[in-house]
């Protein structure tokens, strides 16, 4: 156990070095330059300029600045914005939990709803409500969320009293206020940008759970369970319930970094204040020290989410052991 | 056979499927005795297992049905019966073991708990005496270290282990019948003996009923005290064991009894029976067999032949049975 | 013959069909999958008039014309006018070409290079396979829409580009597909003939063993048609994308300003890439089932 641990450390530890390089790669090839995009930057002279070069370190052989980069991130240093001079990590925490609070919401939602529906959905294939999940997850799939977002935008928000952007009234505190107020105005305001994450996030958990189920429910072992007599809703919560979950540890683990980044297009349709927003921007304007920090961020967060499945499945499945 | 245990009567079971209707088995009759081992043989896809789903109705549905017919178990009729009803004589009255015991018992489960619970629900016993009555099992299908097999999980076990866990878990409740499709199939020579020997013993132990559903002849005949075969979804052929070894009357019983190799013939050449199987959607005219068998005749591609008796215990599906003929005609 | 012949209506089925090919056997599972056949022939349907657009159109699509900015949808304008009042009927018949150009391509790219790395590693296996393994990895690893931001932010906004970057983004998971297939056919009867009668190993690798991959292939191209043309309108809403001429996203994300004033800017090219991905999915479903008759 101690062993795989440390090899899967040791891979992750390459997989961040694989990915910071070519993010590294990827902004160096970028014709301009970050100086290109401050602002009146043709107001300053071409010393200024190098002047500002220098202090970002932009002068150096490339290697060296890629040098400099991953020894300051190795103790948790992302170093400046090019932009705003200020630490990137504060930027990223600062935005962080409303970036969370709309995906980890929308997430257990989302699992509500989707594992029930997949699961009945399977144990009653071929029914009227097997047909019409099916045909509903197909139509979600093929739905762009930003589209899905609009239309909600224009026939609900604008016709329901709703904010349409951010995140909170300004000056509503939560220790300024009463909680029930704090409360009603947080729910006011995140109900449309949920709506979009929970409903184009269901359909593919749904079928995801609905093939997983029935595959499990033509295993040999249900079939024992039917011929001992078992009544068929112990059948199919004492013996396949379980086992049609495993997939789904895994499932959690490969898109556990949807946390982060699942919200980029609707964080910034409805101006909700997270770093999905931030993401979008930094990108737009090279703000390398930014985009490379959520690059890796977003990296780690793939890697830990398939060591957390991995972990989690020691304890679901006595089959696997490290 | 004076105390008929189930009677099974001409039922038929099809599968609708995109392509069509199947009719998986037509017209399938057959009888099982108090403590009486009825083997039923047939090359793969020609409705053995359905048979025995039938009887247990465990048919999946959809795409199965169970069209007509009756299954008189102890003076009732199962396929009448509520589903209520069949779940307290499944696993209790009639048990059945399946062909791959590798698959057959759930992964997340242990071994005492998938016993101790037909225990719980058909005799109503307490967690601990369950227990102790699954140990017990364990035991008397000889596996080793039952104590510790019984808080394992079945990837612990070898093959043939887990098929000994199956039976444990299948004769728990001391069913009047046991179904076993195919038991040891999948399972090494040396382990297929040891698990056939225990059925055996088992069965005159508790004094039970065996149907039991192989393609092994070798078997049939060390176990069996009658024999049904069936082709393409009907019984072609029924006797008891002997007879049948000795005047099979059917030449599709002949193929198969001169498929098997033996090591006092001195046959240089294997014999098979020629051809495939046919397709249950495009069943051809006339006997299901004359495509494939070498004596047929004008009528056998025009007439399906019915069962009719040869003598009071042997009855065969055939215009032209080779008793008739003079049973030599090879 | 005077026989009495007994009657059982169940043996009256049709007769066997004869040989038929593969192709014809995929052809007719295909055609039963009703939902598949309606997307295919909306996916024709959108083909043509992606094609013909500038003969369908009544207007150019750079056509300004001010003095009908923002008119609602109407008989000249079937899809009405955004601020510029430029057509967004022919707009969006010609977005449908940039939209279905980068589907189509971008899958291909997906295609080539996650089979070609599937087939190298799975066939060879051992380090070859660990390495390409490794590498696949790390493109997994990569949050895929800051990889496809970060590039397509730096990168000019062309056609090629665009096709590149979502291409070069969505092989991983094929390439894994594929790898699977291999490692599990590389040990089956037929291909371990085929090498002990001396066949080459490339030779084996293609004529052997690929053509039994083909059906998850085709299914996952399928399915990455839709799943690019989502990606680059995805892209164009954040503002990274085609503009011009305009794809749906962009025609969408230009509509977001005056989404008050003029839903139907923002409301037509959206559906339009519902539709086209729905049907792309459906035609995707309908070859799986169709390929693969063990999938029942």
């Amino acid at each position: 156990m101690a062993r795989y641990i440390l090899n899967r450390t040791i891979q992750a530890v390459l997989l961040l070095l694989g990915v910071s390089i070519i993010s590294f790669v990827i902004m160096l090839l970028a014709p301009g330059g970050p100086t290109d995009f401050l602002i009146d930057s043709s107001m300053l002279s071409g010393e200024d300029l190098a002047a500002i070069r220098t202090a970002y370190g932009l002068d150096r052989h490339e290697a060296v600045q890629y040098w400099k980069w991953v020894s300051r991130v190795v103790v948790g240093d992302f170093g400046t914005s090019f932009h705003t001079g200020r630490p990137v990590l504060e930027m990223i925490m600062e935005r962080l939990p409303a970036t969370l609070a709309l995906n980890l919401i929308g997430m257990v939602f989302i699992y509500l709803i989707a594992l029930p529906t997949g699961i009945i959905s399977a144990v009653k294939q071929y029914s009227v409500f097997d047909y019409t999940v099916t045909l509903i997850t197909f139509l979600g799939q093929a739905m762009p969320a930003f589209w899905l977002a609009l239309l909600l935008l224009y026939y609900v928000g604008l016709k329901v009293d709703l904010p349409l952007s951010g995140m909170a009234t300004y000056g509503v505190e939560f220790k300024e206020v009463a909680f029930s107020v704090w409360l009603l105005d947080r729910v006011r305001y995140m109900v449309l940008p949920l709506s979009v994450v929970v409903l184009t996030g269901l359909a593919a958990l749904t079928r995801f759970m609905r093939a997983s189920m029935l595959d499990v429910i033509h295993q040999d072992y249900i079939r024992t369970a039917r011929a001992k007599g078992l009544s068929e809703l112990r059948v199919i919560t004492r013996h396949a319930l379980r086992n049609a979950l495993l997939p789904i540890v895994t499932l959690f683990g490969l898109t556990f970094s949807v946390l982060l980044s699942g919200s980029v297009v609707i964080e910034r349709i409805f101006s909700w204040p997270g770093v999905g927003q931030l993401a979008v921007d930094s990108i737009l304007k090279r703000d390398y020290q930014v985009v490379m920090a959520f690059n890796m961020i977003g990296a780690f967060m793939v890697i830990a989410g398939s060591f957390l499945a991995d972990m989690l499945y020691v304890v679901v499945d006595p089959r696997i052991k490290y | 056979m004076p105390d008929v245990l189930i009677d099974v009567r001409n039922i038929r079971t099809t599968f609708h499927i995109k392509e069509g209707v199947v009719p998986a088995i037509e017209g399938v009759s057959l009888q099982i005795g108090r403590q009486e081992t009825v083997a039923i043989v047939g090359e793969s896809g020609c409705g053995k297992s359905v048979t025995a789903l039938t009887i247990m109705r465990l048919i999946q549905s959809p795409p199965g049905r169970i069209e007509q017919g009756a299954v008189i178990f102890e003076g009732e009729d199962l396929l009448k019966a509520s589903e209520k009803r069949m779940r307290q004589i499944r696993g209790n009255d009639i048990a059945m073991i399946f062909q791959e015991p590798m698959t057959s018992l759930n992964p997340l489960l242990t071994v005492g708990f998938q016993i101790e619970e037909s225990l719980i629900l058909h005799q109503s016993l307490s967690k601990q005496e369950a227990y102790h009555k699954a140990l017990g099992m364990l035991k008397r299908v000889d596996i080793p270290a039952p104590e510790q097999r019984m808080h394992e999980y079945p990837h612990q076990l070898s093959g043939g282990m887990r098929q000994r866990v199956m039976i444990a878990m299948a004769l728990s409740c001391s069913p009047k019948l046991l179904i076993a499709d195919e038991p040891t199939t999948a399972l090494d020579v040396t382990i297929q003996a040891q698990i056939m020997i225990l059925m055996n013993s088992l069965r005159e132990e508790m004094g039970m009923a065996i149907m039991l559903i192989t393609h092994d002849l070798g078997v049939v005949a060390n176990m069996a005290d009658r024999v049904i075969v069936m082709y393409a979804g009907q019984v072609v052929e029924e006797a008891p064991v002997n007879d049948l070894f000795a005047h099979p009357q059917h030449p599709y019983t002949q193929g198969l009894l001169l498929s098997v190799p033996r090591l006092d013939a001195r046959v240089s050449k294997l014999n098979t029976i020629s051809g495939t199987v046919p397709n249950l959607l495009y069943l051809p005219r006339g006997c299901r067999f004359n495509p494939r068998c070498s004596y047929a005749q004008e009528r056998c591609q025009i007439e399906s032949p019915g069962l009719t008796q040869v003598n009071d215990a042997h009855s065969v599906r055939c215009w032209f049975p080779l008793g008739m003929m003079g049973g030599k005609k090879q | 013959m005077n026989l009495p012949i007994q009657k059982q209506p169940s043996l009256t089925l049709p007769e066997m069909p004869a040989e038929e090919t593969y192709l014809q056997g995929v052809w007719y599972r295909f055609k039963r999958h009703k939902l598949a056949m309606i997307s295919l022939f909306f996916l024709l349907l959108i083909s043509v008039a992606a094609i013909a657009a500038p003969q369908i159109s009544r207007h150019d699509y750079r056509e300004v014309m001010p003095s009908r900015s923002l008119q609602a949808p109407s008989r000249e304008h079937l899809m009405g006018t955004d601020r510029l009042g430029r057509d967004v009927f022919s707009r969006a018949l010609l977005g449908g070409r940039i939209s279905l150009i980068v589907g189509f391509t971008a899958a291909f790219v997906a295609v080539i290079v996650g089979t070609l790395v599937g087939v190298v590693a799975g066939y060879f296996g051992g380090w070859v396979d660990d390495i390409l393994m490794r590498l696949t990895d790390v493109f997994m690893a990569f949050p895929v829409l800051f990889l496809l931001l970060t590039i397509a932010a730096v990168l000019p906004k062309t056609v090629t580009n665009i096709v590149l970057v979502i291409g070069l983004t969505s092989w991983p998971s094929l390439a894994r597909t594929v790898r699977g297939q291999f490692l599990s056919l590389r040990e089956m009867e037929f291909v371990e003939a085929a090498r002990s009668l001396g066949v080459k190993n490339y030779r084996i690798a293609l004529s052997y063993i690929l053509p039994n991959t083909v059906a998850p292939i085709i299914v996952g191209a399928t399915l990455r048609i839709g799943g690019a043309i989502l990606a680059e309108a995805g892209l164009a809403f954040i503002g990274v994308g085609i503009i011009d001429p305009p794809s749906w996203g962009s025609i969408l994300d230009a509509g977001r300003a005056v989404l008050r004033q003029a839903p139907w800017i923002t409301f037509f090219p959206g559906m339009l890439i519902f539709i086209t991905v729905l049907a792309f999915n459906f035609v995707g479903d309908g070859l799986r089932d169709a390929l693969d008759p063990k999938l029942k």
